[in-house]
């Protein structure tokens, strides 16, 4: 459906009253030439590359080590796994 | 891939204690939200908003900072399904529940990775077919 549309309107630009009839089947030609090669000559010429996760901030690791000492969170996630194992 | 915690090493993720580090490098390596059942985060957090101390409280706001920024996704699992395999597992081995179900949900929402540093749970994921981060403790 695509390509038809895309002739339909190439052919529009083609086609004037003035053309000369042999430079509008060139035109034509040139067309079907296009079609057949598909899209493949507007797309890029290297693989897109797959979508970054994303970004993660630098400096959440550095939070968790402010937030809390050592001893202190070694504690509350001992005390967190017992209470829910326990439960 | 799919990467799944089980709640001991997400909350080493939130809390600053022995397996803090390895588990931001391995975080850092797989470089992809890590997944958590919402039955986990369930548990964990009650847990930790029944505690008074500010190293909970810290913990809470840093669970929340990882879920904002996609570092850990806490998602639907079958809690059902999971249920039924945890079931034929406790027949032959004697573990907590949620220890039990850590795994099972892990395999229930075809995950391929299993995060851990209990090696009770580390063996049952293993046994599953999982391939268990960090490698080696």
């Amino acid at each position: 459906m695509t390509y038809l549309l895309d002739k339909k309107n190439v052919l529009s630009e083609l086609w004037k009253p003035t053309t000369d009839p042999k430079s509008w089947m060139r035109g034509l030609e040139d067309l079907e030439k296009t079609a057949l090669r598909g899209d493949s000559a507007s797309m890029p010429k290297t693989p897109l590359k797959p979508e970054k996760p994303k970004r993660r901030p630098p400096n959440l690791r550095e939070e968790v080590k402010r937030a809390m000492s050592k001893k202190a969170g070694a504690a509350l996630v001992d005390r967190t796994l017992r209470a829910i194992e326990a439960e | 891939m799919r990467a799944f915690l089980d709640t001991g090493f997400f909350l080493c993720l939130i809390a600053e204690a022995p397996g803090t580090d390895t588990a931001w490098k391995v975080q850092t390596h797989l470089g992809e939200t890590l997944h958590l059942s919402d039955l986990q985060w369930f548990f964990a957090e009650n847990r930790l908003l029944r505690e008074p101390s500010s190293e909970a409280q810290a913990a809470l706001r840093l669970a929340k900072r990882c879920f904002d920024e996609a570092v850990v996704s806490v998602g639907v699992c079958d809690t059902a399904g999971a249920i039924v395999r945890a079931r034929d597992w406790q027949r032959t081995q004697l573990l907590p529940p949620m220890l039990l179900l850590s795994a099972a949900l892990a395999v229930k929402s075809q995950s391929t990775h299993f995060l851990s540093f209990d090696p009770r749970a580390r063996k049952i994921a293993a046994s599953a077919g999982l391939t268990l981060l960090p490698a080696k403790l």
